[in-house]
This record gives C-alpha cells, structure tokens and sequence, in this order.
C-alpha cells in the first residue's frame, strides 16, 4: 500500500524574496527571471525572520495590482489605470498576501492535497516544515498524480 | 434477396408461395413479356452483329438468361445477347472457320465455353471487387467504339450487299462496301429504312409501342405479300431470316459442342485471349449494368456471385446452341421500369421468347435481314453516346484519354485488344488518380472544426497545420517535399502534419516525416504530427526517427484520441509561446511609448476545445494528455463548447480538482491511500462537466484594452478569460502570466531596473 505525499510532488526549485521587497521587483522576477521557461510565477516570501509568510503568483500580482480600480463610465481609462498601478508597484508584496494561506507539509497526502487545491484555487500550495518552505506543490502536479491514479486502462480516452 | 425469398417461400409451404403469386408473379409476368416483345427482334438483330443466325440470338436469349439470373446475384439484370459482345464474337471467329475448317457454330460454342469458364474463375477467385477499379470512360469508349463497327457492317445488310472477301478490320469494311454500293438492293434499303423509322419515331408517339417489333412485323409483311423474298426476284431478292438459317417450331436446343472434348489445340490458343477479353469486357458490361439498376432498387449486390452467374449462363449456354451474352442494358432498364420485381421477370422473359418461337416461327422466319440491319444502325447510334463523349471531351486530360484512347483502339485494333487496352488504361489511370497526395492546410474555425483550404489561400500564421489526404505510393514522395515546404511563410514557426487521412505504406510516411523534420530543423522550425496510425507507430518505434521527432510532438491516432488535432495544436501554440518567450518578441514589439497594449498583443492561442457533454473521466483524460506534451505548470482551464460549437463555458483545473475530490472524506483524506483514493475519484468520473464548469464568462475581444481584461478578471475572479473575435468565437485566451506580461510592458518594464538586486 503506497501512498503519495506531498513530498514527492512538490518542487524544490522555486525563488523566496522576503516581504521588504516590493511589487515592482516580485512582478520583475516573475518576468524576467528563470521559472518563466516552465510558465510558472510562484516565489515564495519570507519574513524578516526567514519564516513563510505566503505565496506570490501572477495572477495575485495583477489582482493586486488592479485592486480596487474600476474603470470610468465612457472611458477606456488607461491613463487613469496606469499611474494607478504604477503607484502600487512600490509596495511591500506583503499587500499582496492571503492572510491566512492554505499550506501543507511534507507528509500531507494527495487526497488533502486535491481538498486544499480545489478549495484555494491557487497556483501552487506551499509545503511547510517547521515555519521553513521546502517547496511548492502546483495544481498541475496535484491534478497529473491524481490523474495517474485515478485513469485506469478501461477509463482513458473519449467516448464518442 | 427475392430468389432466395421465392426459394424458401417454395420450402416452407404454400402460403408463402400463394404470397408470392398474389404479390410479385403477375407484375413479373407482365415486365417479362415487355422484355421480349422488345428483346426478340433485338436478339435476332445482335445475332446478326455476330454473322450468326438470328435464331441463335433467341437461344441465348431463353438459356444464358434464365441461368444468369438464377445463379447471379442481381435482381434485374437481364442478361443474353449484346451489341458489343456480338461485335467482339465477330471480330474474333469470322476469319476461323477458313483457317481451321471447322464450322463457325461450333467455333462459338467453343469461345461461349472458354469465356463462360474464364468468368466463372474470376467469380470463385472473388475478383469481384476488380470491377471497380474498371473506369465508366472504358465501358462508354468501347461502346461507342462498338457502335461505330456496328453500324459500319451493317449497311451492307442495309444495303442486301454481299461482300466478294471478307473484310479484316474497320477501314476494309469501309472500303469493299463502298466497293460494292452500285450492287445496292433498293428493296432491302426500304424495308431497313421504314424499320429504322418505326423503332425512331413510333416509341415517340407513344412510349409503350414497341418500335422494333412493329417495325419488322411490318417491313415483313410488306416484303412477303409483295414477293420479294422469292427467288424470283432474281438479283433483287432480299434475304430473310429462313435463308440465313430457319427458326423452327421447336426447342430441341441441346447441342454438345463438338470441339469441346477435346478442345483443339491451336484453335483454343488462339481464342484463348479473345475468351478472356470477351469474360471481362462481359462481366464489365454486366456489373455496370446490375450496379445502375441495383443503384435505383437498393440491392445490394454481391458482385463475385454476379460473375459466377455470368459464367454459368454462358456455359450452359454453350451446350444450347447459344453464343457468349452478357446484361443487356436495354433490357435490364426496360424489366426494371415495366415494373419486374424479383429474377423470375427475366425467366419469365426467356419463356415469352420461346414461346414466341414455339408459336410464331413460322412468321419470324420472314423477318428480312435488312429490316434487323435497320434496328441495329439505331442502336449503333444510340450506342454512341454522344452527351457523354462531350462532357467527358471537356473534362479531365485523364478520363479523356482512357476514353478517347478506348474508342480509338476499338476502331484500328483487333476488338479483344481493345479490350483490353482500356482495361489498361482505367489502371493507369487508377494508379495516377490515388497516387496523389492531397494536401490543404486546415485552418481552425473558430466555432469547431476546421477548414479546409489551399495553402495559397490560408492565412499567414506561426502555425500551420498541414492535412495529408489520399494514398501515398514511393513515387509520389519524392514530390512532396517540395509541395509541404509551400506552406511555409515567414511567419512560420510549426508545422502540423496531419496524416490521419493519408493511405501510406508505413515506410513510405516514416520517409516523408523523415525527411520533412530535417528539412524543417534545417531552418530552424519545428515539426508536429498527428493522426499516426498504428502501422506508422509500429515502424517508427523501431527506426529511431520518434526520439529524433521528440515524443512529444507525436499524437498518436489511436480511437481514444479522436482530439489529437486539438493537442497537436496546443503542443504547437505552447512551442510557438516559448519561442518567443525566448526571443522576447512581445518586448520589441511594445517598447514604443505610443504602443497601448490589446488583449491581441497578450492571448495565447494554446487553448483546448472540448464538448460540454463530456464527463469528468474524458476531461482528465484529455487534460492528462496535454500535460504529457505541453510543459507548463501554469494551471489550464479547457473552455467547452456546445453543440453549436459556441463557447459554453469554462472549466477550471480547480473545477477538475473539486470534482475528483467531491466524495473524499475530509475526515479521512489524511490517511487515504493512493488505491483507495483512486476509486474515490473515479466514482466522480461520471459527472458532467458542464455542471462544474463556469457559464457567467465575460465577452473579451481581441482588440479589448488590457485593464477592461484586467479589471474583468480580478472582478469576476477569473483567472483565465476567453478571448473571442468580433464575432464572438472563442480564439484564444488570456492568462494570469500573459496579462502579467502586458501589464509589465505597460508599465515599461526593463529587466535591468526591475530585477532586484541579489
């Protein structure tokens, strides 16, 4: 009997930027740095004191940056919008963070793991050891290893 | 089938027969009689074609079709003797009997045999599907050929012109009765000319008068009260049927064919070929025949029984006086219209026909020679199908030559080699016709599905998606290189061979794709393929050429993946995106102060299509599949579209995950294992994805300001929105990481400033 932990999915290789660093520079990484081969913008941010303190992804980043921007009647509004985020930008991305992130730990198991994904609706879950993050846990890995377990030879394909 | 139905109505009892006899039997009856009242002269006429006696025509008329239509498999196929046939029959034996010493009748029954056993191999050999392969311009080529012969000998019967020699080939025809034209009966000329009228224009009064049969009957009459068939005439005489050879008022039929048992050598040698054009062309004739009725009737027809029965009929045949026959279109048409329902409508017609021997001997007898000579010239010109040699003049270089080339050859060859020179010619024809390799280029309809267009009318794009159709032979290859490479614009960047459609040796496509992928690599673009059938599978295994390719651009045609096009597609669009990714193309393409970004500038066409009456199982299947090739940990949501192929809605791989995850106990889930696990999602597979998916989609097009997509998204908490043409088709999509992107280049983002220090 085996059974699949979060452990075995998550990635190692993720960036960590602690919360005095600014939108701007998050948004910066998650553009120009090296994750953006695999289309993955996570970083983990840390706390001044090293321990977790959330996740950072694309689409946080462009929600917080929208905030709670609403675009004038009549208006197309991109002069307004720009200076607007532009201004944000220079925030912690602290702003950014969920207050109380959904995380797991190396031994959570792939049935909590697809719970805790469905009910976030994040990118990746966070896995936790000791107030340290070890790694990341992307809904894509936790939806491919429930696939593999759950698609049977008699289950795969369409039916027509 | 009918015969069968009569048959077994015969086995089981008198109801089902007495059914039969209210339901069929009369209306059999009835189109019998219609086909040998226009039958019997037409017999009597073709025999005449042959250089035969008349009454033989009637003999093949009663046994070849009473036989064929027993064993064959159509039912209304009327077989016995035909126009081009009989020509054949001449164009073979009429010079034997001078050079072997045998006797002209005993030659036919000889050849009847030989060609009646030659059929039947190609019925017990199951040939019967070859007749396919024999292209329509053949039969119409050799026909009108045919009747060109037809009519060209036959005006010296038209004439009461005997030739001194005996003509070898078409242009002699012409010649010695030209010759011989100030030896023309007048008598004769009348009587064929006054038939010739009433089968012209007695059917257009009125289309129930049989015309050739009114015809004769009065041309004899007329000839017989007013003596001119007697001896004493003198030079004037016309000839009648009684002095070719008398019809008798009986049916003492059986003859065994002397030279049969044992065949003579050289003379069967000789025949040999002609026997075996004769069966082709017959069996040609016949299945044409039977498949144009069985079009109209809806029988389906066995063509090997067809030729079985074919065989049968003329070797039968040929132990009852009867020379090689074949389906009679004019009849069969005629049986088929006067209402025959079953196969006994052409028994019946054999048995009107000896009837008519039986009683009417004595009268048909009279019938003058001129007056059948003047039957066949119409026929000859009806055999000249003149609408269609136009159309088919017009049409494909192809068809025309096989045609043409058919038609020709029936003129200045020996008949049974032309024959077979179309027989050649529809296979050359057949080979050039497959053996091309169509290729359009499929452009994705927006709504689902794809067009499909030529590659100069479809529009530029990174990604071009190639559909390869139809068969593949080694030749072909070497030239479609060249053709693929014409899909390629500058804007290239993948290209997609579909090979679901494209018959192909494995090792032929294996080569293709070979080369195709150097050439491609070469400079510098990537190649996709999908709808690899097995075989192909099979073989590329072996040679190395699926790591060279890379797996995972290969999509495989296995019935589980009828959406291998939409992977391909997806695989190809994620290979596009990370190209430019790596050149940093959308950083160029925006770094001018005016450029405002559009959602254009941002969506990815990556998107998969899915039906929204899917269940949860098929939708972790497709999207299982996807990840094996596209390499991306950004989640994906699959966008489903209805019946319509409109955009339905969205479901989300959280939605996925909450489905698969929706009978897991929270209680346990810490300590479920993966077995266990395992059956607990799958006992969501069944639930429909349009009940998870996300309906309340906003209408994003590609021209949309990046903050209306911006603001839309974080208000409707949509982390991946639709994007949609000014038509409303969905296109693309736009991603957290895409919208991102665009929010950077808005807000002039440059690596150097952006990137915190280490």
């Amino acid at each position: 009997m085996s059974m699949t932990r979060a452990s075995d999915l998550m990635t190692k290789r993720f960036l960590r930027i602690s919360t005095e660093h600014t939108i701007r520079e998050a948004m910066g990484i998650i553009l120009y740095g090296e994750q953006t081969k695999h289309d993955t913008g996570a970083i983990a941010i840390i706390n001044q004191e090293g321990d977790f303190a959330g996740v950072v992804t694309p689409n946080q980043i462009v929600w917080g940056l929208v905030g709670d921007w609403k675009p004038v009647e009549g208006n197309s509004g991109e002069s307004e919008f720009l200076p607007f985020a532009e201004s944000r930008l220079s925030l912690s991305v602290s702003t950014l963070l969920t207050p109380e992130p959904t995380t797991a730990s190396p031994q959570t198991s792939l049935a909590r793991l697809v719970l805790m994904a469905g009910a976030s609706e994040s990118e990746c879950i966070p896995v936790i050891d000791e107030g340290r993050v070890e790694g990341l846990v992307y809904a894509t890995d936790i939806f491919k290893a429930a696939a593999d377990i759950a698609l049977t030879p008699g289950t795969e394909g369409i039916a027509l | 089938m009918p015969f069968q139905r009569l048959a077994s109505a015969i086995q089981s009892g008198p109801s089902r027969l007495r059914d039969y006899w209210k339901a069929d039997l009369r209306a059999d009856a009835i189109s019998g009689l219609t086909v040998a009242v226009m039958g019997v002269p037409q017999a009597m006429a073709y025999a005449l074609i042959a250089g035969l006696p008349p009454v033989w025509g009637l003999y093949t008329a009663m046994v070849t079709c009473v036989v064929s239509a027993v064993i064959g498999s159509s039912n209304h196929l009327v077989t016995g003797p035909t126009n081009a046939i009989c020509m054949v029959i001449l164009s073979l034996t009429a010079h034997l009997p001078e050079k072997y010493g045998y006797g002209l009748l005993e030659i036919v029954l000889l050849l009847t045999f030989l060609t009646g056993a030659i059929q039947l191999m190609f019925g017990a050999l199951r040939l019967g599907g070859i007749i396919r392969y024999v292209s329509h311009s053949v039969v119409v080529g050799f026909t009108a050929g045919a009747g060109i012969l037809i009519a060209a000998n036959q005006i010296k019967n038209l004439l009461g012109i005997t030739l001194d020699e005996r003509p070898e080939h078409f242009f002699q025809v012409l010649s010695f009765t030209f010759e011989a034209l100030p030896e023309s009966n007048f008598f004769a000329l009348a009587l064929g000319a006054a038939t010739a009228l009433c089968v012209i224009f007695l059917p257009m009064l009125n289309r129930h008068i049989p015309g050739a049969l009114v015809g004769i009957l009065i041309s004899g009459a007329l000839a017989y009260f007013l003596g001119w068939h007697l001896p004493e005439m003198g030079a004037s005489k016309i000839e009648i049927v009684k002095d070719i050879e008398p019809i008798s008022a009986s049916l003492n039929l059986f003859h065994f064919p002397q030279l049969i048992a044992p065949p003579p050598f050289e003379l069967t040698r000789e025949l040999g070929v002609g026997a075996a054009a004769l069966a082709i062309l017959g069996l040609i004739e016949a299945a044409s025949i039977a498949r144009a009725v069985a079009s109209q009737s809806g029988q389906r027809l066995d063509f090997n029984r067809e030729f079985v029965g074919q065989g049968m009929g003329n070797i039968v045949g040929s132990f009852f006086s009867s020379f090689a026959g074949s389906g009679s279109f004019t009849r069969t048409a005629v049986c088929y219209k006067s209402g025959g329902k079953t196969r006994m409508a052409a028994i019946f017609s054999a048995f009107w026909t000896a009837a008519t021997i039986v009683l009417f001997a004595p009268i048909a007898n009279y019938i003058p020679k001129a007056s059948l000579a003047g039957i066949l010239i119409v026929v000859a010109y009806t055999m000249v199908d003149k609408r269609r040699l136009i159309i088919t003049w017009k049409s494909s270089n192809q068809s025309r030559l096989v045609l043409f080339g058919t038609l020709v050859s029936t003129l200045i060859l020996p008949l049974e080699y032309a024959v077979f020179v179309g027989v050649f010619l529809s296979i050359v024809l057949l080979l050039r016709v497959t053996g091309q390799t169509d290729l359009t280029q499929l452009v994705q309809r927006p709504d689902s599905g794809f067009d499909e267009v030529p590659f100069n009318r479809a529009p530029q794009s990174e990604v071009v998606t190639v559909n390869m159709e139809g068969d593949l032979y080694f030749a072909a290859a070497e030239d479609l290189d060249y053709e693929l490479l014409e899909c390629i614009t500058p804007k290239t960047r993948v290209v997609i061979l579909r090979m679901k459609r494209l018959r192909a040796v494995g090792s032929t496509a294996m080569a293709i794709l070979e080369r195709f992928d150097e050439i491609l690599k070469s400079r510098g673009l990537q190649l996709v393929v999908c709808g690899i059938e097995d075989s192909l599978k099979q073989i590329m295994t072996g040679s190395g050429l699926r790591t060279q390719i890379g797996e995972q651009n290969l999509f495989y045609a296995d019935n589980k993946l009828f959406q291998s096009m939409e992977l391909a597609l997806a695989r190809a669009w994620s290979i596009v995106e990370m190209e430019r990714r790596r050149d940093d193309a959308m950083k160029k393409s925006v770094n001018s102060p005016e450029a405002r970004i559009r959602i254009s500038d941002i969506h990815s066409k990556r998107i998969l299509r899915f039906g929204n009456q899917h269940q949860i199982r098929e939708a972790v299947w497709l999207i299982s599949e996807m990840m094996k090739t596209v390499d991306q940990k950004a989640a994906q949501p699959l966008f489903l579209q209805n019946a319509e192929g409109k955009l339905d809605s969205e479901l989300s791989l959280w939605n996925v995950l909450q489905s698969l995850g929706n009978n897991i106990d929270p209680q346990t889930a810490d300590v479920l294992e993966d077995e266990a696990l395992g059956e607990c999602m799958r006992s969501q597979f069944t639930e429909s994805i349009g009940a998870r998916a996300r309906k309340d989609l906003p209408r994003i097009e590609v021209d949309a300001s990046l903050e209306e997509a911006l603001y839309l998204s974080k208000s409707l908490k949509l982390q991946t929105l639709p994007v949609s043409d000014e038509e409303g088709r969905l296109t693309g999509m736009a991603t957290p990481l895409g919208m991102l992107k665009g929010l950077g280049a808005a807000l002039d983002f440059n690596p150097e400033k952006a990137l915190p220090k280490a």
